[in-house]
């Protein structure tokens, strides 16, 4: 067999994030069958990393319609720098979703508020569902058998399992119906066995969409959660016309340049360049000298540091055109070098 | 351990327990307390008559605690062991209860008291762990929390059982066991004042504590123990609905059915809700004498 070992990575919630959380309230007119599947899914690292939470939330923005895939890449960058590459608690990576999410260089990718669902009411439950992928915490050593005896791939089922409460794994609830009903969305038959007439909930796990009959989720499920809306974009608005401040040395007096950031990548003004935000960090680097920029950009302004990586460091601000109320610098015309990184 | 203090213990029953955590999907469910602006800086109510309420031999401590917030309401209300003990018997829970299930029951079928029962409101989680929120939760009204309960057994030992025993410096416990009532907060200094005591040597008076009553007593105890052995907390709204047998007011048998007893919030005179709560800010202000439940 090919398929490599699979991690986890979920720490179970503290009680008192129960406590204080808001309950899903069922909302009439859930359908009675429902199910999403995103056409392109992924391990997004968590065959590697203990890193099934933010996995867990690339598979959310991918139920998204239309679909946002999120690269393996970009999901690993962001648990990396939030420190939860190799196990996190559900509640704070949603926490940290919903100001700080997925970016593929044009876009954020946001979490909504979260709300606790009572995954033993399966009227709740299926609201929840209906409404968005339910992030769940779950003891996985049953699901991981019933995945690698389906070969990892989605149709697998996971039945008769007993309690287990080892949380150490987050996954998500993407449908739920009848056996039968889910297992036709998948495209594949209900195994021997198995009463297609019970009912399931969809799951998806470790790049695959499986199949899990009720009494067996309730077995390992210890807590489920519900974003409202389960994805905000935010367009990264970097694109107009802004005013570099830039200080070799960080003297505190800077000197200024224009700056125009293009949508293609590309910028423009005093000097030309190229732009791109990954993980979260605006980089640019000039066509005319060796400095390369790196920080952040909120709205209207930003600020980060700039090096040469041949001894000159520095530090810069940026501000939108037409912004007012900005902090005024100290312009400076003596600056070592330009906005570029080149000795004037 | 004094001599006095050895010479009470003779005559303290070992305490029981009997609270079974209440599961992860039943937190889930519950809407949660929001701090309301304006809880007062200190808070405590001591009612005049508190008891065992069978927990010296039962492990009815999720029963007796329902009893404890009852004797909160103003006017107190005391509801007798035998009735704490036939209630937990009747619902099967004399020996452990969800703190969950009892609050659920008492909603319906709650304690009977002479002509009147007393049965609970809504209940609402309460984030432990944010005290702006737990304190609003207190000020509204006794909360009900769920804890392991061996460090504080040692210290309610250590001072003879008496109301104005102190926990501090637990460490982390959670091995959930027992459950008991928060009735108030304030600094130890102030908390100690309104129960009569003294703050022993070695506590710092001016740290945030609370009142906790627990076995015929109200303890105080420093946050961070509180933090370290809690591991749920209750807010009923109201604490106690009071509803009364009015049969003057039954209509003849031979018009049909008769009406569901009226709650007093629906009864004819107007029903001004009473506050379970008391914010005392001088020890006259105080229900009840410190220590005074110890029958």
């Amino acid at each position: 067999m090919t398929v490599q070992s699979l991690k986890r990575g979920a720490i179970p919630s503290p009680r008192h994030a129960l406590a204080a959380a808001a309950p899903h309230v069922a909302r009439i007119g859930a359908p009675p069958n429902f199910i999403v599947i995103p056409p392109k899914i992924s391990m997004w690292g968590n065959d590697v990393h203990g890193d099934c939470v933010t996995a867990e939330e690339a598979f959310a923005k991918a139920c998204n319609n239309p679909e946002i895939f999120i690269p393996d890449s970009e999901v690993i960058a962001w648990a990396t720098r939030h420190g939860v590459l190799e196990g996190a608690n559900l509640t704070e990576v949603m926490q940290w979703m919903q100001n700080d999410g997925f970016s593929d260089g044009t876009h954020m990718y946001n979490d909504g508020p979260f709300f606790s669902v009572d995954w033993t009411n399966p009227t709740t439950l299926k609201s929840a569902i209906s409404n968005g992928p339910v992030k769940i915490g779950i003891a996985a050593d049953q699901i991981d058998t019933a995945w690698h005896k389906y070969g990892g791939k989605s149709g697998w089922f996971g039945v008769g399992f007993k309690p287990d409460n080892n949380e150490d794994h987050c996954v998500t609830l993407c449908g739920y119906g009848t056996i039968t009903w889910l297992a036709q969305q998948l495209n594949v038959p209900v195994p021997a066995g198995i009463v297609g007439t019970m009912p399931g909930y969809a799951l998806f796990t470790w790049n695959s969409i499986g199949i899990l009959d009720e009494p067996s989720m309730n077995a390992i499920t210890h807590e489920a959660w519900l974003r409202q809306p389960t994805t905000v974009t935010k367009p990264l608005n970097v694109s107009g016309n802004w005013v570099l401040h830039y200080s070799w040395g960080c003297t505190g007096s800077y000197g200024q340049a224009m700056i125009t950031f293009n949508n293609d990548g590309t910028f423009t003004g005093t000097l030309t360049g190229k732009w791109v935000h990954q993980d979260g960090t605006f980089l640019w680097s000039y066509d005319s000298g060796p400095a390369k920029y790196g920080g952040t950009v909120n709205g209207n302004a930003g600020s980060g540091a700039m090096s040469t990586f041949a001894g000159s460091n520095g530090c810069w601000y940026l501000v939108k055109q037409g912004t007012v109320g900005t902090p005024a610098a100290a312009v400076s015309h003596d600056q070592t070098h330009d906005a570029a990184g080149n000795k004037v | 351990m004094t001599a006095v203090n050895l010479m009470s213990l003779k005559n303290i029953q070992s305490p029981k327990r009997g609270g079974i955590p209440s599961p992860r999907h039943e937190l889930a469910a519950a809407t949660p307390h929001v701090a309301h602006t304006g809880a007062p800086p200190n808070f405590i109510v001591v009612p005049q008559n508190i008891s065992l309420w069978g927990n010296d031999v039962h492990g009815d401590c999720v029963t007796a605690e329902e009893a404890f917030a009852k004797a909160c309401n103003n006017p107190e209300i005391f509801i007798t062991d035998n009735e704490v003990i036939a209630w937990a018997t009747r619902h099967g829970v004399l020996e452990g209860a969800y703190l969950t299930s009892v609050m659920q029951w008492m909603q319906k079928d709650g304690f009977s008291n002479g002509s009147s029962t007393c049965n609970n409101g809504p209940f609402f989680s309460v984030d432990w762990t944010d005290s702006a929120v737990l304190t609003s939760a207190i000020s509204k009204g006794p909360v009900k929390i769920g804890v392991a309960a061996d460090q504080l057994e040692a210290a309610w030992r250590n001072y003879g059982g008496k109301s104005g025993w102190f926990c501090v410096g637990f460490k982390q416990d959670n091995n959930e066991d027992h459950c008991i009532s928060l009735c108030g907060y304030g600094t130890l200094d102030w908390l100690a004042e309104q129960l009569q005591v003294q703050v022993p040597a070695g506590i710092d008076g001016t740290t945030a504590g609370y009142a906790l009553f627990t076995w015929n007593s109200i303890g105080i105890i420093d946050e961070q123990s509180l933090l370290a052995v809690i591991h749920e907390a209750w807010l009923r709204q109201p604490t106690t609905i009071r509803t009364t047998d009015t049969p003057g007011a039954l209509p003849s048998p031979k018009r049909g059915a008769f009406p569901t007893p009226k709650t007093e919030r629906e009864s004819a005179k107007p029903y001004i809700p009473t506050p379970t709560t008391l914010v005392p800010t001088t020890n006259a202000a105080k229900r009840g004498p410190p220590g005074g439940g110890n029958q």
